[in-house]
């Protein structure tokens, strides 16, 4: 079993709608998947149609076991899953922190999957609390959206240094650029100057498109409604691009 | 989890009136309209039909799934099943028929074209809940009988089971009744072999006081049944269990005529020993052969890895014999002379008594005959199985396999007779002394083939050397695990031979 989070915590940087779409096409690839929603503000399940419920809320989450069973939703795509968030989700740092090991909790909890999924993504909400750490620890790969402007790129720097200050591995992250506008000079120059001086930065990039804001309207990912869209074409090229690099790394 | 449920519609089912009176309760979603063909597997004595189990390839898949509530079980993306289990690829589909298909060929018994009309049922944000499923189906056989089925599915989705449940009650409350049935089942009319009709399992309904012989001649008439069952599945070759149920039928009809000699008359029982003796021995060799055919895996697995790919000359070489052998069969099959000895031995079956005599042994009850027979076979067990000792030579095991196999007949022939539990409880306690003694056998004599296989391989070319080498070398592990299987033995006798096994045979058969 395979796990990637989509995570930043800067927020607006199209880590859900990312989460979404290459979740879609890791199930439409056959693998058996599940979609985790883990921010309160419960985007990924609105856009699937799901009630923003989880039945027992964060310290159900916490405990496991028949809770997820109880709350894991079929979406109307084959191989793919979703376990919904809810508000309660915004209390999941405070429960962590009465916990032994408050950090290591998440490996249990993505293990529990392993029978039944082929590949997990977590849709992380956007802080570097607790939560996030437990992410860091538990999860195979980290992907991380970065708009290409200066402000985007310096919290991109601050998740860097905090992985080295709390050795986390570097090797988990990559990187691709979302919200990408060609045409800005600004952006342009960004993406050069991080594609030549940071590792593991994707080549595929995510643009700026009116369809992918959208989606919160026709509440489908975009690869399902409009698969010949260039929104949707990018998002393809994401995921293959991502599932090759992978695969390479693993060599 | 719910599973899916199906439901029978009746032939006059109106799909668009059943829809508009469904969705004013229940918005959905019109999917495009689905063709669908499908091909239905079963082997030959309905293994898959018997674990209510249905074997279907779609277009682009195959698909197990489970007749008692259409469940699906297991999907394999493939173009086309084929025949055999061992060509499957590793796939958990695989894994679940193995160990009850074995070697036996799947057969396709029935093809469908269906259009289906899927519809996606939505909640107030228009999420899907479930699936509904509608669907016309064309069923036809390979020889062209054809039938339609209309059938309605509700398929759950994973979290929204409560609305599952209640779309279930809206369904059954319409009266429509859920599709218990295998799809065998709903095509009766047009098959040409019904499903579960055919079982080489002795179940013959004897009544106690029955004559001797027309007990005898029913037992008989069912196994020439058998016989007659499996001669195209030999002459197509479609498996090596045609054969083998063949000469089973063969062999049984043999131990009757001679366990229960006074029974007809002697000109009859001679005769006809005489002519299945040469049927059963005409068809050894081929049997053999398919033996050690489907043995190749496990010899390899025996085998030391570095002669495992040279046992395969050895293959090659019992393949070309096998074609061989298989058309010599052929001709005998095709024979007029064998069509001869079936025909007046079926005429004598059916015949009601003036066409051939009876003997005074022939009228006696059943019950008192058998009774008798299996009571003597048994004591004889007794005493030739405790004359044998570790140091005994291998023959006195033979000959009491032999015995054992004779024992097992007459119980299997008699079956009805006598009380189900007692009787199969003593099956059961011969059938692992008898197990006990066939691996022996079959040890002994795999040992004493291979050898013989040697022969074949000329010494002095190179490449055979490794052949020779690997056949040694199988013969050596075979040995060992022969030897295993003799120190076995005691033990094993002396279960069969317990005071409970004791009372209960006697208690049976013993008439006192």
């Amino acid at each position: 079993m395979n796990t990637l989070a989509i995570y930043h915590f800067k927020g607006g940087v199209g880590k859900t709608a990312a989460a979404v779409n290459l979740a879609y096409l890791a199930a439409q690839s056959g693998l058996r998947t599940l979609l985790c929603d883990l921010d309160p503000q419960s985007s990924a399940t609105y856009y699937f149609r799901v009630k923003p419920k989880f039945k027992a809320g964060a310290k159900g989450f916490l405990k496991g076991g028949q809770n997820f069973e109880k709350n894991i939703k079929g979406t109307d795509y084959k191989n793919l899953d979703l376990l919904p968030a809810d508000f309660s989700f915004r209390n999941l740092d405070l429960e962590l922190e009465q916990k032994k090991q408050p950090k290591q909790r998440f490996n249990r909890i993505l293990s529990s999957f392993n029978k039944e999924y082929d590949y997990v993504l977590l849709d992380c909400p956007p802080n570097i609390t607790i939560v996030a750490e437990n992410i860091f620890n538990a999860v195979d790969y980290i992907l991380v959206p970065i708009i290409p402007t200066t402000l985007s790129v310096r919290s991109y720097l601050q998740l860097l240094e905090f992985f080295k200050k709390k050795n986390y591995r570097r090797k988990k992250i990559f990187t691709f650029f979302s919200m990408v506008e060609g045409r800005k000079s600004l952006h342009k120059e960004t993406i050069e100057y991080i594609s030549a001086n940071f590792k593991r930065v994707l080549k595929s990039q995510i643009p700026y498109l009116s369809a992918i804001e959208r989606m919160g309207l026709r509440r489908e990912p975009l690869v399902a409604s409009s698969p010949g869209s260039s929104a949707a074409r990018s998002y393809q090229k994401l995921w293959t691009e991502l599932q090759e690099t992978i695969k390479q790394e693993e060599k | 989890m719910e599973k899916t449920l199906t439901f029978d519609l009746p032939r006059d089912f109106d799909g668009e009136s059943f829809l508009r009176e469904f969705t004013t309760a229940h918005p959905v979603k019109r999917e495009p309209v689905v063709n669908q063909t499908g091909v239905f597997y079963d082997t030959f004595d309905w293994r898959l039909y018997n674990k209510s189990l249905t074997l279907v390839q779609r277009q682009k898949e195959a698909l197990l799934i489970s007749s008692e509530n259409g469940a699906l079980m297991f999907s394999l993306n493939i173009s086309a099943i084929p025949a055999f289990i061992r060509d499957f690829p590793d796939s958990a589909i695989r894994e679940a028929l193995q160990p009850i298909i074995e070697m036996r060929a799947l057969l396709k018994l029935l093809q469908s074209r269906a259009q289906i009309m899927p519809l996606r049922i939505l909640n107030d944000d228009e999420k899907t809940i479930a699936r509904l499923v509608l669907s016309s189906e064309e069923i036809s056989t390979p020889d062209d009988r054809k039938l339609i089925l209309n059938r309605l599915f509700l398929e759950p989705l994973r979290g929204y089971e409560a609305d599952f449940r209640k779309l279930a009650g809206y369904i059954t409350d319409r009266s429509f009744p859920v599709a218990r049935q295998h799809i065998f089942d709903r095509a009766r009319k047009i098959l040409s072999r019904k499903p579960a009709g055919y079982s080489t399992r002795l179940n013959i309904p004897l009544e106690p006081e029955m004559r001797a012989d027309e007990a005898a001649k029913m037992i008989l008439r069912f196994l020439l049944n058998i016989i007659r069952e499996n001669e195209n599945g030999i002459h197509k070759d479609i498996d090596t269990e045609f054969l083998h149920d063949f000469r089973v039928a063969v062999r049984r009809t043999r131990s009757l005529l001679q366990q229960l000699k006074n029974i007809f008359p002697p000109e009859i029982t001679g005769r006809f020993r005489k002519d299945f003796a040469r049927l059963g021995k005409t068809t050894n060799w081929l049997r053999d052969l398919d033996v050690y055919l489907l043995s190749e895996t496990r010899y390899q697995a025996m085998l030391p890895e570095k002669l495992r790919f040279n046992i395969h000359p050895l293959f090659e070489y019992l393949q070309r014999e096998r074609k061989k052998e298989l058309r010599k069969i052929n001709r005998v099959l095709n024979s007029g002379e064998y069509s001869q000895i079936l025909n007046v031995w079926e005429r004598f079956l059916n015949d009601a008594a003036s066409e051939f005599p009876s003997t005074l042994g022939g009228s006696r009850p059943v019950l008192d005959v058998a009774r008798e027979r299996i009571y003597r076979r048994y004591r004889k067990i007794l005493k030739s199985g405790r004359k044998i000792t570790d140091n005994s030579p291998d023959e006195m095991l033979h000959s009491l396999r032999i015995e054992c196999k004779r024992l097992r007949y007459l119980l299997e022939f008699f079956t009805n007779l006598f009380p189900g539990d007692e009787i199969n409880r003593l099956i059961k306690q011969l059938k692992k002394l008898q197990d006990n003694l066939g691996l022996f056998q079959d040890f002994s004599v795999q040992e004493e083939t291979l050898m013989g296989f040697v022969e074949k391989f000329n010494l002095e070319n190179p490449e055979n050397r490794q052949t020779i080498l690997a056949i040694g070398a199988l013969v050596g592990s075979l040995d060992s695990e022969k030897r295993a299987v003799r120190s076995a033995f005691a033990n094993t006798f002396a279960n069969f031979t317990s005071a409970e096994n004791n009372s209960l045979f006697t208690e049976l058969f013993s008439g006192l």
